[in-house]
């Protein structure tokens, strides 16, 4: 009944305090909303803006040329197909489509060189296209990069089999059995026809989006981020309350320590529920989170509680006043968590000391159980974390309970 | 005189605050190095950020294994031949991430593309993810090459076949073709934009070119927490009210402690960029006079955005509640986490609505582009434009209301 | 009929200073006993020992016949500490009703009690308010009323009245004494004199964590005997120690006792009319002029300067 009380108590307190909503359930939510803003889209794949390309076609067919290279090529890039990737802007020289870059005004520039066709025809042995990027705009320079290279190549795959030919027939009519060649490259079927190519499968089984399964380890790194704080702050506030009078009131009442700890306790145990419940819904409704199967979230989250209120106990080990909690625990919390993996949730391909320093952590352990409950495995398949990260709390309570009894049993701190 | 009294007053209480180096320093620091550890990139010296291609190879024949030497040379993948117990196992490879894709080579591969019918190689890969894409990508191009090659051979074997030109010389396979691509006709050279036009791929962006600057803005605005809370305990003790009794000016006392935020948070920015410049190789100095128009600019924005928690928040809880909020929504909003260009399109739009993706722009141009004043001229004016906007918010309640 | 609160030898250190030294002292039942002291007396240390918060070094005591700091003894005890402790973030009635569970309460009881202590301490109109946004002597009232939910038979207070407005603190003294005329037994602790002079059947005083009197106002003053307590103000930065060692040897004038503080000298006389002209005289004598002079009837301020040759509130 008391221990109910007590808990009741705390709780509400901890539900009245604006900064501990923002921090318990305004913050993870917020930034995973940031997130998914970042990276959703209507297609449910990775949007990638158009980029613009000035193009200077300096190229100057010899005379008689049949075709006129620089011009197929910029035709090449125009193309209705290519429209929602490349913006092919054509520029007078190199200068001004070099300049058109460091503005920021085009994410690439191609400059096509005067010998162009003449290489393309066998005058001269090569011919090279200069394309300027902006460092700036990586990801829009590798798609104009991948899209004038396969047009540079077609074009060359021609000029190559003008050249095979040339090498393997002699006499007069070679010149045209060369051009008869390249034309044949040049009209031959288009890709994918004639069979070959690459044929892409998506992995069987179903499987959110991408974007989703980025929102669903987004949150779960979040709430664990936070949860921790939450799980800190409960067992601080024993602190907070020895400072204010209210834990030696309630120890002058006819009410003994096991159950004002154990009061604490509950307490903080619940509010960490309640935030796991309201972060682990609200997300599900607000970016369609799916969170597993129940049981194994709920195990998951009877672990994190563990591992948060634990943590938490032992930190407060560490701080002497209330004033110390704010800066101890966010530095601590903030570095744990962070090595953890908790802020590179969706980075794939962590380098290996990484992915090795986050087991050192409790947080890298309780996301390795939510990244699998996530991943809608069995609680067979999430023993081993689950079990891990609840034993690193029971290990925090081992060493931090006997240090708060002592330390708080007494009313008075002498 | 009064004015520096004020300021120095203020700078003492916040550095006084054993907090200040922890939160000032310390913090910002230790995100910066973290972040350029995780951000994968290809630059020499970190590691191996190229994605794992799961590969299984059926087909075992001279041009099977020439494809995969192709792959491993382009620079995107890696191909890594899978076991037979893993083969059993691709859709989970996939699925979990352990593979950004596994190729499978049917076995007859190589003859079939010899004897100019090409069988398809098969795939597997998750395109919803930027991982997935790129690997479809790479593989598709090599492939394509493969089959490049195959319709050179193709034609050229067409247009000669009748000839007696020939005189008995083999039309060249598509062994033979690859052969002759390692000199094609056309090639294309890339540099980087900016000064020097730098090879691409040499330098491109390092692993701080993001996270340095990034984390500058960021902890720009979470430095404020000390300097805005001395003012709203000034607030709250009345200690402002009483200075408005003094015959000091009120415009000297609100500048007094916007001059003392501006001193923090500027000394907080060149300590992390002179850490940048020289301890991670982030180039501020590429441009030094943008850099420091840049540097000014975004440290008086910061302050005006202390002054304005300062004025308005009602206690030491809700200056911290609103710098956790203002840090989160500007520095992610405003690409301090990640460049805006890989965001959604909505994102960008959001993103530029914030001064941080004005600064951020700022700091590539000078760090990437080498940009000079000129080009930052533009992030330095949003910014400072912001900056008055938000004093005169600041000012104006403060002058109203100074408890 | 046994005592409400008994003490016996009960002591408490702190490292090498001595807290409390062995104090015997019994409060009957229905008796308002206050502990007059000066600041760092020991009256709090010897409150938390009586309720349970600290463990004594030494010697016993017990509440109720219950020894102090078990379940019963604090069962019976109600508890008004010198701090507001009470749960800012929480309204009025939400900490009564907290603090009453605390004490067993639960149910209609806890309502009804609520009720009325909330009526009681004139915050029926705020209950609903946190106590967070209350002014200092209303959170002092309910600081009171919480340690009441339970009608304790035993009613301790450390220092309720320090730093509130003069109307909040009136209000607590009437609420104390009626508490005590219902039955309640009351041991109050402040270093106001007149405070416990007003409320108290007796007091003691506390000094260097010894008890050094003990006893009905009356009593206490009677120590002084009968004389007047006479303060004399000097002009201007006049020596008043020196003043008071010249005083030495006149008769009937207690000059040993005399309390010196810049331009102000406070001594006891026999007959404060015969005492004056003398004073008078040697003051002139000395070149120092008196600029005024009151004579009193002793008080407990008396008292303590009598006894340990301090003011009260040094």
């Amino acid at each position: 009944m008391k221990l109910l009380a007590l808990a009741w108590k705390d709780l509400r307190r901890q539900f009245r305090s604006g900064l501990l909503l923002v921090m318990m359930l305004g913050a993870p939510l917020l930034l995973t909303g940031l997130l998914d803003l970042a990276f959703s889209s209507p297609a449910g794949t990775p949007e990638i803006a158009t980029v613009t390309l000035a193009v200077a076609d300096l190229d100057t067919p010899p005379a008689g040329a049949p075709v006129a290279a620089g011009r197929t090529l910029v035709a090449a890039l125009s193309t209705q197909a290519l429209a929602p990737l490349l913006k092919v802007v054509p520029v007078d020289g190199a200068d001004a489509a070099r300049a058109m870059v460091a503005r920021g005004g085009a994410g690439a520039a191609l400059v096509i060189p005067a010998d162009f066709t003449a290489a393309m025809l066998g005058e001269v042995p090569s011919a090279s296209a200069a394309l300027t990027t902006d460092p700036a705009r990586p990801l829009g320079a590798g798609v104009a990069q991948d899209i004038v290279r396969r047009a540079l190549d077609s074009l060359s795959e021609s000029a190559l089999a003008a050249r095979l030919t040339l090498q393997r027939v002699d006499g007069p009519a070679a010149g045209s059995l060369a051009t008869q060649a390249a034309m044949r490259v040049a009209l031959s079927a288009p890709r994918g026809a004639t069979g070959g190519g690459v044929v892409v499968e998506g992995p069987k089984g179903s499987s959110p989006s991408f974007v989703a399964r980025m929102a669903a380890q987004v949150m779960g790194a979040m709430m664990i981020f936070f949860v921790f704080f939450t799980g800190a702050y409960g067992a601080s506030s024993l602190l907070r309350e020895q400072e204010e009078g209210t834990l030696p009131r309630l120890y002058t009442t006819p009410t003994g320590p096991a159950t004002v700890l154990g009061g604490k306790f509950l307490g903080t145990a619940v509010t960490l529920a309640v935030q796991i419940a309201v972060l682990v819904s609200a997300s599900a409704l607000i970016f369609g989170i799916r969170w597993g199967h129940p049981l194994p979230a709920l195990l998951a989250s009877a672990a994190l509680i563990v591992a948060a209120s634990g943590f938490g106990v032992l930190l407060l080990a560490f701080v002497r006043t209330s004033r110390q909690t704010g800066p101890m625990f966010g530095v601590v919390l903030t570095v744990t968590g962070m090595v953890g993996g908790l802020m590179t949730s969706t980075f794939t391909n962590l380098p290996a000391g990484l992915a090795l320093a986050s087991r050192f952590t409790p947080q890298g352990w309780a996301m390795a159980a939510w990244r699998l409950c996530l991943d809608g495995r069995g609680v067979s398949a999430m023993a081993v974390p689950l079990a891990v990260t609840a034993a690193i709390g029971v290990a925090c309570l081992a060493v931090g309970v006997p240090l708060m009894r002592r330390r708080f049993a007494q009313g008075v701190p002498s | 005189m009064k004015l520096l009294a004020i300021a120095g007053k203020d700078l003492r209480q916040v550095l006084r605050d054993r907090r200040a180096f922890i939160f000032l320093l310390l913090m910002p620091l230790a995100f910066t190095l973290f972040f350029g550890l995780a951000i994968p990139t290809t630059g020499a010296g970190s590691h191996d950020a190229r994605l794992q291609l799961g590969l299984l190879d059926a087909d075992g024949s001279a041009l099977s294994t020439q494809l995969r030497r192709a792959l491993a040379d382009s620079g995107g993948v890696r191909p890594e031949p899978l076991d037979a117990v893993q083969a059993g196992y691709v859709d989970d490879l996939v699925r979990r991430g352990d593979y950004a894709g596994v190729l499978r080579i049917p076995a007859g591969w190589g003859a079939a593309l010899a004897g100019g019918a090409p069988e398809p190689v098969t795939l597997v890969v998750d395109r919803s993810t930027p991982a997935g894409l790129a690997t479809a990508q790479a593989v598709d191009a090599a492939v394509e090459r493969f089959l490049g090659a195959q319709r050179v051979a193709n034609a050229v074997a067409g247009a000669t076949s009748n000839s007696a030109a020939a005189g008995g010389r083999p039309a060249p396979d598509v062994a033979a073709v690859l052969d002759a691509w390692r000199a094609p006709p056309l090639t294309l050279a890339t540099h980087l934009a900016g000064a020097g036009e730098t090879p691409a791929g040499a330098a491109a962006e390092g692993p701080y070119d993001q996270a340095s600057p990034g984390m500058i803005v960021q902890f720009a605005i979470y430095g404020l927490i000390l300097s805005a809370m001395v003012l709203v305990i000034e607030r709250k003790q009345r200690a402002l009210a009483r200075l408005a009794t003094t015959p000091t000016p009120r415009a000297v006392i609100l500048a007094g402690h916007a001059l003392a935020m501006l001193a923090v948070v500027l000394a907080q920015v060149l300590v992390l960029e002179a850490f940048g410049q020289w301890a991670l190789g982030v180039n501020y100095l590429a441009s030094p006079v943008a850099t420091a128009a840049l540097t000014l600019a975004l440290c008086v924005w910061a302050s005006s955005l202390g002054m304005l928690l300062g004025a308005f928040a009602r206690s030491e809880e809700q200056v911290v509640a609103w710098s956790l909020v203002a840090m989160f929504v500007l520095s992610g909003l405003g690409g301090a986490w990640f460049p805006l260009e890989v965001t959604s399109a909505t994102f960008r739009r959001f993103a530029h609505a914030m001064p941080t993706a004005w600064a951020m722009d700022g700091f590539r141009n000078v760090l990437l582009r080498g940009a000079g004043l000129a080009q930052t001229l533009q992030p330095v004016l949003v910014l400072l434009a912001f900056a008055a906007a938000f004093l005169v918010l600041a000012v104006g309640r403060l002058a109203r209301r100074p408890d | 009929m046994t005592n409400a609160i008994v003490v016996a030898g009960l002591g408490k250190r702190f490292g090498d200073s001595v807290a409390v030294d062995a104090v015997d002292l019994e409060v009957r039942h229905g008796e308002l006993f206050s502990l007059l002291g000066p600041n760092g007396a020991g009256k709090t240390t010897l409150m938390n020992m009586l309720t349970g918060l600290l463990r004594p070094d030494g010697g016993r005591a017990t509440i109720a016949g219950h020894a102090a700091g078990s379940a019963a003894a604090r069962a019976v005890l109600g508890v008004v500490p010198q701090d507001v402790a009470l749960y800012p973030d929480l309204s009025a009635r939400e900490n009564l009703a907290f603090w009453g569970r605390m004490y067993g309460l639960s149910g209609d009881g806890l309502r009804r009690r609520c009720d009325e202590l909330l009526a009681v301490v004139g915050l029926e109109g705020r209950q609903k308010d946190r106590v967070g946004t209350f002014s200092g002597g209303m959170k002092r009232r309910l600081n009171i009323a919480a340690a009441l939910l339970h009608s304790p038979d035993v009613l301790m207070l450390d220092e309720p009245t320090v730093g509130i407005d003069p109307q909040s603190r009136r209000a607590i003294l009437d609420y104390v004494r009626e508490l005590n005329r219902a039955g309640t037994t009351v041991l109050y602790t402040t270093h106001y004199m007149e405070e416990a002079q007003e409320l108290s059947h007796r007091i003691g005083i506390l000094d260097h964590g010894r008890l050094i009197a003990l006893g009905s106002h009356e009593e206490l003053v009677r120590i002084v005997g009968e004389s007047d307590v006479i303060d004399l103000r000097l002009a201007g930065d006049a020596d008043a120690a020196t003043l008071a060692d010249a005083f030495g040897d006149l008769p009937g004038i207690h000059a040993d006792g005399a309390l010196a503080a810049a331009g102000q000298l406070r001594l006891l006389a026999d007959d404060g009319a015969t005492a004056l002209p003398l004073l008078f005289a040697r003051a002139a004598a000395r070149g120092v002029p008196v600029r005024a002079v009151t004579i009193t009837q002793p008080d407990l301020e008396s008292v303590f300067l009598q006894l340990t040759g301090r003011a009260l509130r040094d």
